[in-house]
């Protein structure tokens, strides 16, 4: 109401109150956020110095160079292929625990949800760390296949190893996004599809699974986003041999000291979100 | 509006608004409102929602600071006043009890703030507590207590600090109706016993007319009639009030110069005859009578008996709610409702029948049809 | 109600849904308990070995105790610096107040490998790195998004009439906010507390870029540890890791819930 809107201007100082008590987080949002990325955007843009520091040069060479330079290219597209199948693995696999959350009640519910949730809380290198003992060539996962006298894979230190641990530390994400899209799913509509002679396979195909797609969009967004710029599952998973934006980005910032180049990686990080955020309003746009 | 006051009257007006007005940006929610409220009297703000009463409550408890006029408590200007320096106790819809303090806590907020030494607020609070029967629950927190224990607790932490005006927003609207009506006499006890003044904001047109001594019934900002509970009801300044403070039938006519108005072709009159032209007439449903159309003598222009109006209808339904039976009657394209009191040997007409409808013509009133 | 409807190869699929998403983190208890040198499942022997390895590694307990202290700081400023910012978002009235509070959360939308790099760059020349200002400069940067969201909810769900109350009681501006503002937005403290000092405890990626042989993290020296070697010294801290997050948790959902505080 416009009473109670009115209360809460005060009288005359108001405007330097607000100044005075926005002050401190404002300071910490200049000097650690809005400084360093219009700085990154700066750096993208200067030449690089052997052994580190920079030329105050203008110059579009470090674009260039990625795009010419097969290496990064190849970053690039890798970075995005994987992250999409990370996506898609993580939608198929998350699925089936949102559609059960969904249809279960109370104290049940809330314990699986604390479940779903913990990981979340739980530090990105101690979950990481748990699948290389759970992959590694002592674990249990390849000594179960060895013992059933099938040719042991390697899980560790590739991609494979990479793309499992990265689904698994992604799926509260996509769980919790698909949650919040389940919302629309009213158990009434899927009986009602039962009742008017729909199969429950035919239930999912052209009821529950239409009435999910947002959510389905939403988690694969986040997903998606995560997946790209992750950067402690696979440079402890991949042992050196996985080449993804993220982890190039560092290796550039802190072995090679090339600053600029990392700059313009981590712009293309973004200009990656960019896009998958266009993508994202895209398709939610055709599902209106 | 106010010339001078003598002495006498300072001290009978306690809180007065002069040309008080609010506007939220362009718009003017209370373009200019005048209002004197006497020492130890309760004073009831009356009207729909959004129709400013609860707006100008805040600016007498300075939530809200008003754009133009003044407010004085006592001869005292206290307009710009901040809240917390204006000695009001104020009882809010939400009770908005502090939810982290005891009960005895809350009640003591307010002598905490007035620096009352220690052992006094708690005496005070406490007896505070006894007044509204809640002493034993001044440890519990609020959310342990019923809606009705935590109305009173609002209303002891208000009226502890012995305000100069206790102002009630809306106070019992949250309650069940039983509770509604044990807190209505309650309140109204307390502030008698207390002789404080009281401002109290409410929709509820039977609240305004069973505890006020005075009633503002307030519409679109500006103030509609202010008067006694008797004066609103039998002499409504506009059919506003008339239809808004209790069941009223609205018939429009036309008024002839002698003051004998036309409705529905049939001709009745009204004690008194100011209008000319297009005029609306109200009814009070219960101070009608209903009775089956006299067939036999059935001419229009019968003698009518003298002061008495009466208008030809068909009954179209009747509706039987407990101690009233409601009946619908059609009379031209309006419909006009009288209630009666239940009987037990009820030889009630079917609906469909033609009735006479009879009432005296003093409870006729007349005002200009609005111009529409 | 519904688990009629539930088929049990949907439950038994669920099941092993939910036994992958936990595996890793159950794993780490038992390994923490391994007598072998290296990691192996399941362990030849069983002993305490890795703890006792873990409490006598110096390098790790230093960093250990300097993640405490910087998240015991984090957290402090943190609420500090919000609660005052939250305030003035849900209580003031001014032009641009959307564009600062989006401002202000935003950089929890940039991932933090670029924010590392960024900040990494800035600190660099104003010789901030691998100090505790700059640490503490740094965590805050994600710290206070959360914070402020958490307490600006909090604040903006209370009944304002309370605060109005209090003031029509005598109180003045500064008792209001400190004898029913504050306390009445202590659940949304507690949630901001925890989340932040649990951000501040476990964030690695950018701390990666600022830390240095003179001062580390725990989350980093981990990384470190488990970048150069694999034996189960790692797990025995992974299992302290997790029961200090389940105390912080246990403490939230006894105040306040925790479904209100994480979900949605």
């Amino acid at each position: 109401m416009s009473a109670a809107a009115e209360t809460r201007r005060r009288p005359l100082r108001a405007g330097e109150v607000a100044v005075l008590l926005l002050l401190p987080i404002a300071l910490i949002n200049a000097v650690g956020f809005i400084l360093p990325v219009l700085n990154l955007a700066r750096y993208s843009l200067n030449r690089a110095r052997i052994g580190g520091g920079i030329e105050q040069v203008f110059t579009w060479e470090n674009w260039t160079g990625i795009f010419r330079d097969r290496f990064y290219l190849d970053i690039v597209i890798n970075s995005v292929g994987v992250s999409l199948g990370i996506t898609i693995a993580t939608l198929i696999l998350s699925y089936p625990i949102a559609l059960y959350l969904h249809r279960s009640h109370g104290r049940w519910r809330t314990f699986l949800t604390v479940l779903v949730i913990s990981p979340l809380l739980t530090s990105a290198v101690v979950r990481t760390y748990g699948w290389i003992a759970l992959l590694s060539d002592n674990g249990p996962v390849v000594g179960t296949i060895r013992s059933l006298g099938l040719p042991a894979p390697r899980l560790m230190f590739n991609i494979n190893g990479v793309f499992i641990g990265l689904t698994e530390i992604l799926m509260p994400y996509m769980i919790l996004a698909l949650l919040a899209g389940f919302g629309r799913l009213d158990p009434k509509v899927e009986e009602a599809a039962r009742t008017l002679g729909a199969s429950p396979t035919r239930t999912f195909w052209r009821v529950i699974l239409p009435l999910t797609l947002p959510g389905i969009a939403l988690g694969c967004l986040l997903c998606f986003v995560l997946a790209v710029s992750s950067f402690i599952t696979p440079k402890l998973m991949g042992g050196g041999r996985v080449f993804l934006l993220a982890t190039e980005i560092y290796d550039q910032a802190i072995v090679t000291l090339n600053w600029p180049l990392a700059s313009t990686l981590s712009i293309l990080v973004l200009v990656i979100f960019g896009a998958a955020l266009w993508a994202y309003s895209a398709v939610l746009r055709r599902l209106d | 509006m106010h010339n001078f006051p003598n002495a006498r009257s300072v001290a009978a007006e306690h809180l007065v608004l002069e040309q008080l007005g609010k506007s939220f940006g362009a718009v003017d929610v209370i373009p200019s409102l005048s209002l004197a409220v006497r020492k130890g009297e309760m004073v009831a703000f009356l009207g729909p929602s959004g129709c400013g009463k609860t707006t100008t409550l805040r600016m007498i408890a300075g939530l809200i600071s008003p754009t133009r006029g003044r407010i004085t408590v006592g001869g005292r200007d206290i307009t710009h006043l901040p809240s917390h320096e204006r000695d009001m106790g104020l009882v809010f819809q939400s009770y908005a009890l502090f939810p982290h303090m005891t009960v005895l806590r809350n009640v003591a907020f307010g002598l905490e703030m007035r620096n009352v030494p220690k052992p006094e607020v708690r005496a005070r609070a406490l007896r505070a507590l006894e007044v509204v029967q809640l002493s034993h629950l001044a440890d519990r927190k609020p959310r342990d207590l019923s809606g009705g224990q935590q109305q009173r607790v609002a209303l002891a932490r208000a009226l502890v600090i012995e305000p100069s005006i206790l102002l009630l927003d809306e106070p019992l609207s949250n309650l069940d109706a039983k509770l509604r009506d044990e807190m209505r006499v309650q309140i109204r006890a307390l502030q008698q016993a207390s002789g404080i003044t009281a401002v109290f904001v409410t929709h509820d047109q039977v609240e305004a007319l069973s505890m006020c001594d005075r009633i503002v019934v307030m519409k679109e900002g500006h103030i509609e009639q202010f008067g006694t509970p008797t004066e609103i009801y039998e002499h409504p300044a506009s059919p506003f009030v008339s239809s808004f403070v209790g069941r009223t039938n609205r018939l429009r006519g036309t008024s002839d110069s002698r003051g004998v108005i036309t409705v529905a072709g049939q001709q009745i009159r009204a004690a008194t005859a100011e209008a000319q032209g297009p005029v609306e007439i109200m009814m009070r449903p219960h101070r009608m009578r209903l009775a089956p159309a006299a067939t036999d003598r059935n001419v229009p222009d019968a003698t009518p008996v003298q002061g008495q109006n009466s208008l030809r209808g068909v009954l179209e339904r009747l509706t039987f709610i407990g101690d009233l039976v409601q009946y619908h009657i059609r009379v031209g394209d309006a419909e006009v409702m009288v209630e009666e009191a239940t009987r037990r040997d009820q030889g009630a007409p079917c609906a469909g029948t033609p009735v006479d409808l009879t009432w005296q013509a003093s409870d006729t009133l007349v005002f200009p049809a609005a111009a529409s | 109600m519904d688990t009629e409807k539930t088929s049990w190869a949907m439950r038994i699929l669920v099941f092993i849904l939910f036994l992958y998403l936990l595996a890793p983190v159950l794993l780490v208890f038992p390994m923490s308990f391994s007598g072998d040198q290296v990691l192996r499942f399941p362990p030849t022997s069983w002993s305490t070995r890795w703890y006792s390895a873990l409490l006598e590694n110096r390098g790790m307990m230093r960093a250990f105790w300097t993640s405490l202290g910087l998240a015991t700081i984090v957290t402090a400023l943190s609420l500090v610096i919000a609660i005052p910012a939250a305030w003035t978002m849900t209580r003031l009235r001014f032009p641009g107040r959307d564009f600062l509070f989006n401002l202000f959360t935003a950089p929890l939308l940039l991932p933090t490998i670029v924010l590392g790099l960024a900040i990494l760059i800035v600190f660099a020349s104003m010789g901030l790195l691998a100090t505790t200002q700059g640490l503490v400069i740094a965590h805050l940067v994600v710290t206070l998004p959360y914070a402020l969201r958490v307490l600006a909810v909090s604040l903006g769900t209370q009944n304002l009439e309370c605060e109005e109350a209090a003031r029509t009681l005598g109180a003045r501006p500064l008792v209001v906010f400190f004898r029913v503002t504050l306390p009445m937005m202590m659940p949304g403290i507690v949630a901001a507390t925890a989340l932040c000092f649990l951000v501040s405890f476990d964030e690695v990626v950018i701390t990666l870029f600022l830390t240095g042989p003179r001062i580390s993290t725990l989350p980093v020296e981990l990384y470190n540890y488990v970048y150069n070697r694999a034996d189960p010294l790692v797990a025995a801290a992974s299992v302290l890791l997790i029961l200090l997050t389940l105390a912080v948790i246990m403490i939230v959902e006894r105040t306040m819930g925790l479904g209100r505080t994480f979900v949605r």
